[in-house]
Parts: C-alpha cells; sequence; structure tokens
C-alpha cells in the first residue's frame, strides 16, 4: 500500500515537472503530454462553447499555457505586443488622418519587426558586421521564442488590413489575442489572415460531426506524415548531409530525394496536425500544403507550398511593393526581392537568403519564358518534361536549405553527379528497406489525386467509431514503433 | 490598365487564394466598407459577411465519441506501456514512454553506488593475475581486439574476439551467444563494444533495458564497457551508458579525435591503437584494473577472432 502511495506521488511529480515549462521539450501536437492535457481540455471547451466570452477565455488561457510551455515567459511578451498592436490598431481606425494612421501602422509594425529583427537576427547582424570590419563583437545570448516569426506576420497583416479599411479592430483584446495566440496554428502556422479568423470567431459555430471527426483524420494523417515518416527518414537524410562529399552518386541522391519528401512531410505534417485541431475546435483555417510536388512550374510550385506564408508574402510585400504594375523589370525585381525575404523569413543564415534568391530568379524566368511556354502543345511527355525540371529545381534548393553552409551544399551536389554505381541499389534497398518502402509508399500517395484523399477521408468520417478507434490507435502504435527503429546509418560490408 | 494589371497579379509567382471554403481574394471580400465595424470597443458587435458557411450542427454530440476515443487511445498506450514486453501475435509491441516518464525517479534520488558515473576514479586494487579475456560486441570488436590481443601475450593473458557485424546491445541481449562463449574459453574478464550501431536513438529508456539484460549475463565477471566513438553528438546515449552500468565499469569514447576509415565510422588500424591504448591508461581507474603494461613492439600476436553474421 506504502509502495503505491510512493508510485502515485512519484507519477504526480514527474507529471507536474512535465508540465512545466522545458526548453528541451516543447509541446508538440504528436507529443504524449499534449494529447494528455488534451482529454481535459475538450470536455470543458465542448462546455464552455455556448459562452462565446467564456469560451475566448479559456481557449486564451490554454493558448498562453501553451507558449509557455514552449518558450517560457516569453508568453508574456507575447501578451504585452499584442495588446499594444491592438491599442494602436484601435488609434488607426479611429483617426480620420491618413497621415496619422500611416504613422501610427508604421509604428506598429516597425514594433513588431523589431522584436522578431531582436530574437531572429540580431546575431545574424553581429555576424555580418564583424565579418565586414573585422570586429570583435561577441555574439549574444539571445533565445527564440518559439513561433515568433509566425504570429508576427499575423500581428503585422492585421495592423495593415486595419489602416487599409479591410477589416475593423476586434471588439475587445482578448478577441484578438485569441486571434494571434491560437494554439493550433502558435507555433508553426498556418499563418491565418484576420479577415478569415475573426469572423468565425464572432459567429462562434459549434463544430459539426463532419469538422470534428474530418479534424481527427487530418491529426491522423499529419501524426503520419511527421511523427512517423519525416522523423523516421530524416535519420538517413541526416547522415547525408551531416557528411558531404562521403557518400556515393547513389547514396547522396537519395539524401537529397529523402529530404524533399522529409520537409514536405515535416511542414505539412504539422499545419495538417493544426488544422484538423482548429477544426475539431469549429474553425477553418484552409489549406496549406496542395501536394505541391505535383507543380509543373516555380509559379504553381508557390501556389501550393505553404500556401499562407506565400499568400503573405504576395500580399504585404510583393503588392506594397509594386507588384506587376511597374513594368517588367519592376516586375521580375519585386518577384525577386520577396522571395529573398520569404528565404530570410526561414532563417537568419545567407544560405536562407540564397535559397529565397534562387527561387526568385526561377520565378522571373518561368514569367519571362511563358510567352514561349504558351506555345508549347500540352501533353503528357511536355507536362512530364515541365513536371521534371520544377522537381529537380526545387529538391537542389532544398540541398541549399538543408546543408550546414554553402560549401556543404556545392559538395553534396558534386557527388551528384559522380561516383555512381547502380549495383549499389539493391544493396541500399536491403539495408534500408523500411527507408526505401516508406519514401516509394509517400511519392505514391503524394501523386494520388485528390478526390481519392477527399474519398479516403470521407470513408472514415462516415466510419463506425470502433473503426475510427482502431485507426487512430493502429497511427499512433506505428509512430511508437518508429520512434525508437534507426535507419541503418552505414552499410557493413567491410570485414 | 491598372485594374488589368492588378488582375495580372494573382498570375505572379506568388500565389492566390486557393483554400477550400476561402473566398478566391479576401482582401477584395474584405475591403468593402460595409464589413467594418465604426463601434468603439465594447460595443454592439457588428454583423460581418459570411466567408465559409459550415454545415448546420447536428443533435448529438460528435465531441462525446472524440473525447472517448482518445481517452480510451490514451489509456490503452499507457497500460501497454506498463507491461512487460508486450506481444501481439507473437510480434514484440513497441511501448510508449509513459511508464518511464511517470516513474522515472529523479537522478539524485537514484543515484545508489552502483549507477553513479564515474566523477571521481575508482580506486581498486590492480588484480595482477592472468586473465582469459572476451572482447565481444559490434565491428568495433575486430579492431580492439588486434591490439587487446598484444596486450594480452605482454600481460600474460588470453584474447578472445567475437565480433558481431552491425550488432546491438539488444541483439546480445537476446540470445545466448554470451554465455556461449564464456563457457568454450573459460572467460574470467570481460570487454563489451557495444552501441556504435544505435548511437542516435532517442528511446534510451528501452536501450537502457539490454544494457542492463548484457550485464546480468556477465553476471559476476568483471567487466568494462567500451562506449562507441561518435563522430557527431548523440542523443544521450553515452549519458545512458553511464547512467545505466555500474560505476567504474564505462569507458566513455565519445567525442574521442580519432582518424577514421573511408567510412567514416570506424577508426583506422593506427586510431585503434590509440583508442586500445586510452582505455589501458584508463584502466586502473576503472572498478576492474587488471595488468596492462603497454606491449613492445615486437610482439606480434593475433587475437583468436570469431566473426558473427547478422542474420538477414
Amino acid at each position: 500500500m506504502e509502495e503505491i502511495a510512493t508510485q502515485v506521488q512519484l507519477a504526480l511529480r514527474n507529471i507536474a515537472d512535465m508540465l512545466a515549462y522545458d526548453p528541451e521539450t516543447p509541446m508538440l501536437f504528436s507529443s504524449g503530454i499534449f494529447w494528455l492535457l488534451f482529454i481535459f481540455f475538450l470536455p470543458v471547451y465542448a462546455l464552455l462553447k455556448k459562452s462565446r466570452t467564456k469560451m475566448v477565455i479559456f481557449v486564451v488561457g490554454f493558448s498562453l499555457y501553451f507558449y509557455y510551455k514552449s518558450s517560457g515567459l516569453f508568453f508574456l511578451m507575447l501578451a504585452g505586443t499584442s495588446a499594444v498592436d491592438w491599442m494602436l490598431s484601435w488609434h488607426i481606425f479611429r483617426s480620420r488622418k491618413k497621415g496619422v494612421r500611416l504613422a501610427l501602422m508604421w509604428l506598429s509594425v516597425c514594433f513588431s519587426l523589431s522584436i522578431l529583427g531582436y530574437f531572429k537576427y540580431a546575431n545574424f547582424f553581429l555576424w555580418n558586421w564583424n565579418a565586414m570590419v573585422q570586429g570583435n563583437f561577441q555574439p549574444m545570448d539571445i533565445i527564440l521564442p518559439v513561433g515568433i516569426s509566425f504570429y508576427t506576420f499575423q500581428s503585422v497583416s492585421y495592423v495593415v488590413d486595419v489602416y487599409k479599411r479591410r477589416i475593423a479592430p476586434t471588439r475587445s483584446w482578448l478577441d484578438y489575442i485569441f486571434y494571434l495566440s491560437f494554439f493550433p496554428q502558435l507555433v508553426a502556422g498556418p499563418i491565418v489572415r484576420a479577415d478569415y479568423f475573426l469572423p468565425q470567431l464572432r459567429r462562434n459555430e459549434r463544430a459539426t460531426p463532419n469538422m470534428i471527426w474530418g479534424g481527427l483524420w487530418l491529426i491522423i494523417v499529419g501524426i503520419i506524415k511527421k511523427a512517423l515518416i519525416a522523423d523516421y527518414i530524416a535519420q538517413y537524410n541526416d547522415l547525408v548531409f551531416n557528411d558531404p562529399g562521403f557518400y556515393t552518386g547513389l547514396q547522396a541522391f537519395m539524401g537529397v530525394i529523402g529530404y524533399t519528401m522529409q520537409i514536405y512531410c515535416d511542414f505539412s505534417g504539422y499545419s495538417d496536425m493544426a488544422i484538423g485541431l482548429a477544426s475539431i475546435m469549429g474553425f477553418r483555417l484552409g489549406i496549406n500544403f496542395d501536394s505541391p510536388y505535383q507543380s509543373r512550374n516555380l509559379t504553381e510550385f508557390w501556389r501550393r507550398w505553404h500556401i499562407s506564408l506565400s499568400s503573405w508574402l504576395r500580399d504585404y510585400v510583393y503588392i506594397p511593393l509594386g507588384g506587376n504594375r511597374k513594368g517588367v523589370f519592376r516586375t521580375y525585381l519585386n518577384n525577386f526581392l520577396t522571395m529573398l525575404i520569404g528565404g530570410l523569413w526561414h532563417g537568419a543564415a545567407w544560405k536562407f537568403v540564397f535559397w529565397g534568391a534562387m527561387h526568385g530568379v526561377g520565378l522571373a524566368v518561368h514569367k519571362a519564358c511563358k510567352p514561349v511556354l504558351k506555345k508549347i502543345p500540352d501533353n503528357f511527355a511536355t507536362d512530364f518534361l515541365f513536371w521534371l525540371m520544377t522537381f529537380v529545381y526545387v529538391s537542389l534548393l532544398w540541398v541549399f536549405f538543408r546543408a550546414a553552409d554553402f560549401q556543404a551544399s556545392v559538395t553534396i551536389i558534386e557527388s551528384l553527379f559522380t561516383g555512381w554505381d547502380l549495383r549499389e541499389f539493391p544493396e541500399f534497398c536491403t539495408e534500408r528497406a523500411a527507408w526505401c518502402i516508406m519514401m516509394a509508399a509517400l511519392i505514391v500517395m503524394h501523386f494520388v489525386p485528390q478526390r481519392w484523399a477527399d474519398y479516403v477521408q470521407d470513408v472514415f468520417i462516415r466510419a463506425p467509431w470502433i473503426i475510427k478507434l482502431i485507426v487512430f490507435l493502429c497511427a499512433v502504435q506505428l509512430v511508437i514503433s518508429f520512434m525508437s527503429a534507426e535507419v541503418q546509418p552505414f552499410i557493413y560490408f567491410q570485414f | 490598365m491598372k485594374e488589368e494589371n492588378e488582375e495580372e497579379t494573382r498570375d505572379s509567382g506568388l500565389s492566390e487564394y486557393n483554400i477550400e471554403g476561402q473566398e478566391p481574394d479576401a482582401k477584395e471580400t474584405s475591403a468593402t466598407s460595409d464589413t467594418l465595424d465604426t463601434s468603439e470597443p465594447g460595443e454592439e458587435e457588428h454583423s460581418v459577411e459570411d466567408i465559409s458557411a459550415p454545415e448546420p450542427p447536428k443533435k448529438h454530440h460528435a465531441y462525446l465519441g472524440l473525447w472517448l476515443l482518445v481517452s480510451l487511445s490514451i489509456i490503452v498506450v499507457m497500460a501497454v506501456s506498463f507491461l512487460e514486453e508486450p506481444t501481439l501475435f507473437g510480434l514484440e509491441v513497441k511501448q510508449a514512454p509513459f511508464r518511464d516518464a511517470l516513474l522515472a525517479e529523479a537522478e539524485e534520488d537514484t543515484a545508489t553506488p552502483d549507477t553513479l558515473p564515474v566523477a571521481k576514479p575508482v580506486v581498486v586494487e590492480t588484480d595482477s593475475t592472468p586473465k582469459n579475456i572476451l572482447i565481444f560486441g559490434d565491428s568495433m570488436t575486430f579492431l580492439l581486439a588486434q591490439r587487446m590481443a598484444k596486450y594480452g601475450t605482454q600481460n600474460g593473458h588470453t584474447v578472445y574476439g567475437v565480433n558481431w557485424d552491425s550488432s546491438t546491445p539488444q541483439i546480445w541481449a537476446m540470445s545466448d551467444t554470451i554465455a556461449h562463449f564464456i563457457r568454450k574459453y573459460d572467460i574470467n574478464y570481460v570487454m563489451v563494444s557495444l552501441g556504435s550501431n544505435e548511437l542516435f536513438a532517442k528511446d534510451l529508456d528501452s536501450r537502457a533495458k539490454y544494457v542492463k539484460k548484457i550485464v546480468e549475463k556477465i553476471g559476476d565477471i568483471p567487466f568494462i564497457w567500451v562506449g562507441p566513438p561518435n563522430w557527431k553528438e548523440d542523443n544521450g546515449y553515452n549519458d545512458m551508458l553511464e547512467r545505466t552500468l555500474p560505476r567504474g565499469t564505462f569507458f566513455r569514447t565519445g567525442m574521442m579525435q580519432l582518424a577514421r576509415r573511408g567510412d567514416h565510422i570506424h577508426p583506422t588500424p593506427d586510431a585503434a591503437v590509440l583508442w586500445v591504448d586510452s582505455i589501458m591508461r584508463w584502466m586502473p581507474k576503472s572498478a576492474h584494473p587488471i595488468l596492462v603494461d603497454v606491449p613492445a613492439d615486437s610482439i606480434n600476436t593475433t587475437p583468436t577472432l570469431t566473426i558473427l553474421k547478422k542474420k538477414r
């Protein structure tokens, strides 16, 4: 009896530790602790949903806790900056003088961007400054708050939209912080626009069974993509990218293709989970990835990849820069600059800038070639050729995105063209069978028509409860099984 | 003209809205003045254009079904995590780390003398009697055994190596290979070289289970465990070994600078010599020191080596 009491006490203490802020273990949707909390969150949310105010207070509290679990006391910064932005947005909205409104809008935007700039880019700036002036500044000890890039973009779009009178400010600060800190999309997007999200909050409609079970399906798909596929195939890809130049052409090729699929599963898997959770709560966030590797040109790729980010960049960078209204050259330049900023948004390093710039160049080239491309007959062969060119270009640019530095990227790309020996292929498949099967399944699934995917989702939604339970349990068990499995790091045939 | 250009803007590389249930251009949709709320904060809510139209709710409560589903799933996964080596249709069922997470004791509570890391050297008298030494483990064993054979000749020990390519502690823990070779060669000293093939494992608690089983299989025979040489930081694997093994039995190779062969993982023969020499220098501080004087250059002994192949 005494032993049981001790065990219970120990378990309670460990649960308390798990609930406390730990920078090493942010709360991910695929983690056990999140689902433990979710079973407490869900009934309370369902009960409070009738009263909009109570529901908002509860969700804001939970969202801030969610943020605290990942970023500690930075949740106070999120609350504080949201209060400043909300007050400024009201001043912008009420003011009749255009100059004042413009100044306030810039004040708010600069305020948000300066916080992002300090946390994300200060050391990058210092590093470059040091390199230029041969200075001796030490990098600052700065912790990057989780999700700051996402919610900063949301707050900027909100304030700009209020300034442009596309939307009105929210009635209360609580509504605004609900929008900004909504936990399903707080740490990794999608970047939801206020004009899309706030009306849903105002209506406060209850989620339909279709939304709830459809949301669960998206969560299952997201968990499989993120926690099963991406995390598993990453192990081999990491080996290739951590040791550039060592691998043969085939092995490097597999690593590059592997990373191309990994980054898709990682990003889109998390987005799926976020969209699914929001759907369960009765909110629609839209889709964020639409089979991007099916694209036949770069323009199409950016319409399918991280849709919420690319549309944000279009509306708040590209169009304000002049879009395509100021001549051909400016159009190309604006495309280029927008993608450059998009690249820098992904991370404070020159490799991201280069990655963005090359996408900008690719978009400009595609735009320039459009008149010629229109004359080419549209058939399977040309479709395949354009798809292949786009896929290769995108995959090669992912090398720059992932590799440690520019030199490592070049080395990996060089190794793609050297040391090919197809006799390695059977050996590769034998040693990394699970990796190969997963990649093959992933590629096939990516090219499955959307209507098939919709059909499967529909079947799940209509399935009896017990089938849903089995499917969910199978997905969870698959993740657990592969969580502890490793890709064979090296092939041991030397002895 | 401007309108034409704006329309063309949507054909730029930057995507336009094409989200299910969302207007093609939210900017234009919401820019109309009738969507604006001119009321002060706290005033009556304004009406907003309906952007998405969710289907009408049904009477029954899907939340209850979802809550039951998630709760039951968590209970099942938790229950499985408390079972001892669960199987389903004869297959091992991997466990979520719930049990370990819930019942993990704080390090300060569990640090018994036997599990303390080697913070301070262990002072144990060196056993100067000749030993039958068994070195077993993964492909690193081959390299270690070459140099150890020379140490054996110099110090009167006999060295037997059992090299199982690509093996992990789990394979050794679940087979009777250790007992077989201990009996076969009448072993009275053991060196383990395992961990390279699961260096980046994340489920450390379940790995620790196999390490403990190997220690059990070795039984009362004095042993040391040579940790894997890292080529990059692991996820705590070496820390796990240090925590799990008895004090003074773990040699942490870790990030030791070793020249690598072309495969970038195995040390070169010269580096393996330096590696073994480092282990032997550490030997007097271990829990089970034996005589390990540096072998003379003239010694050219090779070990008795058994090469096992992983089942495919």
